[in-house]
């Protein structure tokens, strides 16, 4: 009996140990926090150091708000700070019999919370995030520096306006690099008066427990050097890299094309009265800029460098990649050195892109250099020694070799973390790779840095273990441009057959190892206009497309080969650009599937860049393997579907719709777009662009570009990134840190 | 001699234009260099127009020419200015690569001979024993190596698998300077010797034994032909010893074609060796112009290929000018 | 008076190992030659004549190596001594002179310097006193305006001069013997007067004897005191100059004087008498006696013996089975 009994309680210990599992324990636990969530860590971290902890149900629920009380709690756990017992409570609303007493009076006995003034403090309610930022630069120790008079308010978000006066400063403090205390929605809105929520405030204690660290470099490596450093002379990406943390504006985007303030307090709209739309079509935009801030080498940065950089940009003699923008300018008018009133001669959605469709340029050192001769801008220093305004200046280019970029002394809003940046120019990827393996870099950037044959090798060479290599969705869509005035080419029919012959899917396992992704027309799925419903409308599908053509009229003839109603043989002759092994590849299986499913014949001439875009001109080709990248701005695609837009002599050969495509529902669309200045209105008139081309198929649509980004592990602030688009990766430079 | 001198100059410049003229006209054939811009959509054919006449190349290619020749020669704009590199003229981008190019090419070059030319001369003296064997089997060895292929191996056995030398690049950013570190320009200059040595000793190790392979087959081949002459038995009929007999008689005959030889070799001084220079991240004459080239940046073009041309035939000249030195049989015809 | 025996080459074998096989080229040549004498040694192309004399200062090269025999020079042999040894005899005590003067001198030394050398390696002396030797040198071999051509180079010079220059450099050191190799063959007959004159002239004033390789007989009868015809690599005639032009014994020395053209035979416009047939190979030498198949006195025995080189009369050493007795017919 004894015996049993022992073996009954032996048995139910074991249950009960396996039954109650205390949520804290497995930090890889939280059903609702999965791997990829953004504040896994802090969470995780926070629970092992018992700042925080999972409800009983097992779960974290990490979008709850939190209250003002429990934030409490959570601020004076993790400080360590002993609790409090007073014998007279500090606030009205806290008695000594609630259960947050010990943490509301320690927090505020530390001087961490003063509650609401008239000795309230609100336990129950929920905390905002701006008084999560107030609370928290508190904690930091940075409250004064959060007051004084000459901090330059900038929250770098779309509603900044909406932030209470009080808060101002601490926001402005709590956005900066070395706090990084809260982060922005994809609206990049800082939501001042949203609750903080869970995640949020694990977040930001654990960025207050483990700040970012200064210090340190990062050499990185490219394919290829920039001309010049002067960034209204060339448009190049490495130099778009290079300049990413060292140039910067009234505005800026972020690489899924949302726009927002940096230098200027607002992006000008329609419904904040900045921007008015007349009837005749002219535009007048109001722009604020922030007083204070400050040129590297020490001067203000005021409405006249603005200014100056329009005036620049329209002087015949400088030789300025384009302006094209910069002409819709009528005229500026400063009211005072920080107000920029700008006039438009025509609609613009460029308008809200920047004052005046140039860059602002340092006038105190570039106009008298333009003043005396403005030739002599083009080969003037400053390509090679810029003078920025950003959080990093570039301090030596050695020419084939190096740019070393560093911290910016005069930089307005907080310094930037790590010390330095060197790009070793390494034109062979082979030799990048070799130097990653040698642990010489921490890091190869998407687009100029290894590609995806060597990523797989440094994969193979245990270079994972030490990197991150992240493979980031780029803006280049691959497609087939096909000329619709070709005679074969003209019937849609046709058209949609070859595209549900391809088996897409496959080509980018065999040819990519899976890793690009399908294309569903010009808009790369990562950008807000996307239209979703595209996806899935054409299936590999072989026996579809036969059913197509033969509806269509098309028949077999003996020797299989596919014969157009009109009783042409149907051949297809594709060009391309000339030394691209992927693209002979890609070439190779289409041919492929089309004989075999279509008994199409087909044939491949590759040709160098000037005489192909000669037959693009000519309107002398059949079909053409390419890519175009997307502008995020650009979501209309006008000048490459609509009817105006095909290159004549007629037209100065303006225009890029080579496929010669004329579709007046689509043009409709594509005017609405384009002239339209309401964001809404032309993500609407995007997604119709995208289905009525999707369905046209002026060009075949086959996969997305991806960019290899190989990171050492341990660098903290790239994770936002996640579309390499206009959008330098190294935006948001000024954030990173090598966390220890 | 010296009207020899003076007249065979005078005979380079007619060479020189031609020569310049015809590159300039091959150049211009590679297609017009503001064409590519038309992809960018923001880039209109009014912005394209105002570029041509800025260069002067809506004009015709005759006129084109003596612009660029005129600047050449009174480079008052210094050679053009460069669409590689807006921010410099031409002048500027060639002149800065000169001494890597030398640091790399020349040194390349220099050792080659002057390894080369004793172990010529060994093998020579030595023909068919077995280190003559070993030598020939390393020309041989050297001279079919792509140095594409051996320059990353010896990258991946020398500096990534054993971190004995740089991966790439022709010299650090950063030198550690008693603990600070401190940018390679502001560097005690033994430091940045040092250091560029460091980072050469790939590159010109795989040049080096590119080109040792050519040079000691020419000089044991020219040693192996002098050592039967009839005045090489002389020399030791009279009782000369071996030693000298070696290096006074046979090898100041041997030498004579090798020195015309380096001679033409001149313009490799400066020419670069492309392929290796991209593998090893240097930036040198080499890459230099095959950027130009791919780029159609017409004006750094013609300075390379103008400066290529007139050492090429300087080079011609000075090897003649040499010939005639070593060898008097030629000075007096 | 018999003079001191300089030279005395016993049975001297130079064979040269080649892939294709052995080539004996010199194969058992016996010479004496004394003091002050002048002994011409002939023969036709390839019959080893020159091989013997580089032998003598060993400078055969490679494949060819010393296969036998004894060189004594002034009782010594030549064979045994080290390289170092040999080099200080070289040009000092044994000189030598080649047939093509333009290439057996330095191309792109002057002849000053090269005259010189050999007497700054053998002499004690300074440059400066060597360069006056030199000078001397140039005057006694009858270049004329010796200061001016010390500075010039060989191309500069006529094929006299030349060779001129090139006796100037053996004889700089007063070698007790030169060997000369077809020192004249290259040259064009006055001049090769003038040069026979010059080295008759040297030889007596400086004391030198003289080993003076032709194929000329006619050259050896001016210059030569003995003669040695020689054959394949053997000797097969060996005597004084006179008895070899009135008595010649071995069938092959008489094929050769006969074929001389002379004033006589112009005139009886008889054809010039050829030695029948070639010289074989190299590779393959006939059996027996090695003239046997040009011989028109040839037996049995000679087919399958070599002959033994045999002093018929005092001072005449023939290799033969049945030397001719008279002008007039074989005697058996």
């Amino acid at each position: 009996m004894k015996k049993v009994l022992a073996l009954t309680l032996a048995v139910m210990m074991v249950f009960v140990f396996f039954a109650v599992r205390p949520a804290s324990v497995s930090a890889a636990g939280f059903p609702d926090v999965p791997a990829n969530y953004w504040a896994k860590k802090h969470i995780d971290y926070l629970v092992t150091q018992k700042v925080i902890a999972g409800f009983p149900d097992g779960t974290f629920k990490p979008e709850s708000p939190v209250t003002r009380e429990q934030f409490a709690k959570m601020i004076v756990v993790a400080k360590g700070l002993s609790l409090s017992n007073p014998a007279t409570p500090t606030y009205s609303d806290v008695s000594k019999s609630r259960w947050s007493y010990g943490y509301v009076e320690a927090a505020s006995k530390a001087g961490y919370i003063k509650g609401y003034g008239g000795g309230k403090f609100g336990p129950a309610d929920p905390i905002t995030r701006e008084q999560l930022a107030v609370l928290e630069i508190r904690v930091l120790g940075k409250e004064a520096a959060s007051q004084v008079s000459s901090l330059i308010i900038a929250t770098f978000s779309n509603d900044e306006a909406k932030i209470s006066s009080w808060a101002r400063g601490a926001m402005t403090l709590a956005v900066r690099p070395d706090a990084q205390l809260l982060k922005w929605d994809k609206e990049r809105n800082i939501r001042p008066k949203a609750a903080g929520t869970r995640a949020e405030c694990a977040y930001s204690i654990y960025m207050i427990l483990k700040p970012a660290v200064k210090g340190g470099q990062v050499s990185i490596a490219t394919s290829e050097e920039p001309k010049t450093l002067f960034d209204a002379l060339d448009s190049s990406a490495v130099m778009s890299e290079v300049l990413g943390a060292v140039n910067e504006g009234a505005s800026a985007t972020l690489p899924s094309g949302k726009l927002y303030p940096v230098q200027s307090d607002y992006i000008p709209s329609v419904s904040g009265g900045t921007w008015i739309i007349n009837e005749d079509g002219t535009m007048k935009t109001t722009w604020k800029l922030k007083k204070g801030i400050k040129w590297a080498d020490g001067q203000p940065v005021t409405a006249k460098d603005y200014v100056f950089g329009w005036e620049m940009y329209l002087n015949d003699a400088v030789q300025v990649v384009s302006r094209d923008v910069a002409e819709k300018v009528a005229k500026v008018e400063t009211p005072d050195d920080y107000t920029l009133v700008v006039y438009w001669t025509t609609p613009s959605i460029w308008a809200q892109y920047g004052p005046l469709g140039a860059g602002v340029y340092p006038a105190h050192i570039l106009k008298p250099i333009l003043d005396s001769n403005p030739a002599n801008i083009n080969s003037c220093d400053y390509n090679l020694n810029p003078v920025s305004s950003g959080a990093y200046k570039v301090k030596t280019w050695s020419p084939g070799n190096y740019i070393i970029l560093e911290k910016n002394p005069n930089y307005w809003a907080g310094e930037g973390l790590i010390d330095r940046f060197i790009y070793y120019i390494t034109p062979d990827t082979n030799t990048m790779l070799m130097q990653l393996l040698a642990g010489k870099l921490d890091m190869t950037m998407p687009g100029i840095g290894i590609d995806v044959p060597q990523a797989d090798a440094a994969e193979k060479n245990g270079l994972d273990k030490t990197f991150d290599i992240r493979y980031v969705q780029s803006v280049f869509w691959e497609h087939v441009t096909l000329n619709l005035d070709d005679p074969i080419m003209k019937d849609v029919n046709l058209r949609k057959a070859l595209m549900f012959a391809l088996d897409r899917q496959e080509m980018s396992r065999k040819i990519f190892s899976g890793k690009r992704d399908l294309s569903y027309g010009p808009m790369p799925g990562g950008m807000t206009a996307f239209n979703k419903d595209l996806v899935g409308m054409y299936p590999y599908d072989p026996a579809k497309a036969k059913d197509i053509l033969t509806k269509a009229g098309y028949t077999w003839n003996s020797s299989g080969a596919l014969i157009n109603p009109e009783g042409k043989e149907v051949t297809i002759d594709i060009e391309g650009p000339a030394g691209y092994a992927v693209r002979e590849q890609e070439i190779e299986f289409m041919l492929k599937y089309w004989k075999d499913n279509l008994g199409i014949s087909g044939s491949y001439k590759p040709m160098s860049w000037g005489p192909m875009i000669d037959t693009w001109y000519d309107g002398n080709f059949q079909a053409c393997l390419f890519a175009w990248g997307s502008d995020p701005a650009g979501i209309c695609s006008y000048t490459l579907y609509h009817t105006s837009q095909i290159p004549t002599e007629e037209t100065g050969w303006a225009g890029q719709n080579f496929t010669h495509i004329r579709d007046a529902e689509l043009d409709k669309w594509l005017t609405i777009c384009n002239d339209s200045v309401d964001d809404a209105v032309r993500i609407d008139a995007s997604k119709k662009i995208q289905a009525i081309v999707y369905d046209q198929l002026p060009e075949l649509y086959l996969n997305l570009h991806v960019s290899v980004w190989a990171i050492r592990k341990g660098l903290v602030g790239t994770e936002e990134y996640d579309l390499n688009a206009i959008t330098p990766s190294s935006y948001n430079a000024q954030y990173w840190y090598w966390e220890k | 001699m010296k009207n020899y001198l003076i007249r065979r100059l005078l005979e380079l410049i007619p060479v020189l234009f031609a020569i310049a003229f015809v590159s300039f006209w091959l150049v211009s054939k590679m297609g017009d260099p503001f064409a590519a811009l038309i992809i960018n959509p923001h880039v209109r054919p009014e912005d394209i127009e105002r570029l041509r006449h800025i260069w002067h190349w809506d004009e015709p290619l005759f006129i084109r020419f003596i612009y660029w020749l005129k600047d050449f020669i009174y480079p008052k704009a210094g050679w053009g200015l460069s669409i590689l590199a807006p921010g410099r003229n031409v002048i500027e981008v060639v002149k800065s690569r000169i001494p890597i190019t030398m640091a790399f090419s020349a040194t390349s070059m220099i050792l080659a001979v002057a390894i080369s030319i004793p172990l010529g001369v060994y093998s020579a003296l030595h023909q068919y024993s077995i280190p003559d064997y070993v030598l020939t089997f390393f020309a041989f060895f050297g001279m079919s190596m792509p140095t594409f292929w051996f320059g990353i191996m010896l990258m991946y056995l020398l500096a990534v698998k054993v971190h004995w030398f740089p991966a790439a690049g022709a010299h650090s950013a950063f030198l550690v300077v008693q603990d600070i570190p401190v940018e390679f320009s502001e560097a005690p200059k033994i430091r940045q010797f040092i250091d560029t040595a460091w980072h050469l000793a790939l590159p010109i190790f795989v040049l080096v034994v590119f080109q040792m392979g050519a040079w000691l087959r020419y000089m044991r081949s020219s040693m192996l032909e002098v050592k039967h002459q009839d005045y090489v038995r002389t020399a030791r009929a009279k009782g000369v010893d071996s030693r000298t007999v070696t290096y006074k008689h046979a090898f100041r005959n041997a030498i004579i074609p090798i020195i015309t030889l380096i001679g033409l070799s001149f313009p490799g001084l400066i020419g670069g060796a492309m392929i290796t220079e991209t593998v090893f991240a240097i930036d040198g004459i080499g890459r230099l112009t095959f950027k130009a080239v791919m780029s159609q940046d017409v004006f750094v073009a013609m300075a390379l290929i103008t400066i290529f041309a007139v050492l090429v035939v300087l080079g011609n000249f000075i090897a003649d000018i040499l010939y005639a030195v070593v060898d008097p049989r030629i000075r007096y015809s | 008076m018999e003079k001191e025996l300089l030279l005395e080459i016993k049975d001297l074998k130079t064979y040269f190992y080649t892939d294709d096989g052995i080539v004996k080229a010199v194969d058992g040549i016996n010479l004496k030659l004394h003091k002050s004498e002048v002994l011409g040694l002939v023969g036709e192309s390839g019959c080893g004549k020159s091989v013997a004399s580089l032998s003598v200062l060993r400078l055969v090269d490679q494949p060819g190596k010393n296969a036998g025999g004894e060189i004594l020079f002034k009782g010594e042999d030549l064979l045994k001594k080290s390289e170092e040894e040999m080099r200080k005899i070289r040009g000092s005590e044994i000189a030598m002179i080649f047939q093509e003067p333009m290439t057996a001198l330095n191309p792109v030394y002057t002849i000053g310097n090269q005259v010189m050398e050999a007497i700054l390696i053998h002499q004690d002396v300074n440059e400066e006193e060597a360069k006056k030797k030199t000078i001397e040198m140039l005057e006694l071999v009858g270049i004329p305006d010796p200061e001016k051509r010390f500075n010039e180079y060989p191309h500069e010079m006529s094929g006299g001069m030349r060779q001129r220059a090139m006796i100037a450099m053996a004889m700089s050191c007063n070698p007790d013997l030169l060997i000369s190799d077809e020192a004249t063959t290259a040259l064009d007959v006055t001049i090769q007067a003038q040069i026979l004159e010059l080295m008759k002239d040297l030889q007596k004033k400086i004391d030198t004897a003289i080993l003076f390789i032709t194929h000329d007989l006619a050259l050896v009868a001016e210059m030569a005191d003995t003669v040695a015809v020689a054959y394949m690599g053997k000797i097969v005639e060996y005597s004084s100059v006179k008895n070899i032009f009135k008595d010649p014994r071995h069938p092959y020395t008489y094929g050769l004087l006969k074929s001389i053209p002379s004033l006589i035979s112009k005139k009886t416009k008889q054809p010039l008498p050829a030695i029948e047939g070639m010289i074989p190979s190299p590779y393959s030498m006939p059996k027996g006696c090695y003239f046997h198949p040009r011989c028109p006195f040839a037996t049995d025995e000679c087919r399958k013996n070599m002959p033994e080189l045999k002093e018929i009369k005092p001072g005449h050493l023939i290799r033969c089975f049945h030397p001719i007795e008279n002008d007039k017919g074989v005697s058996k």
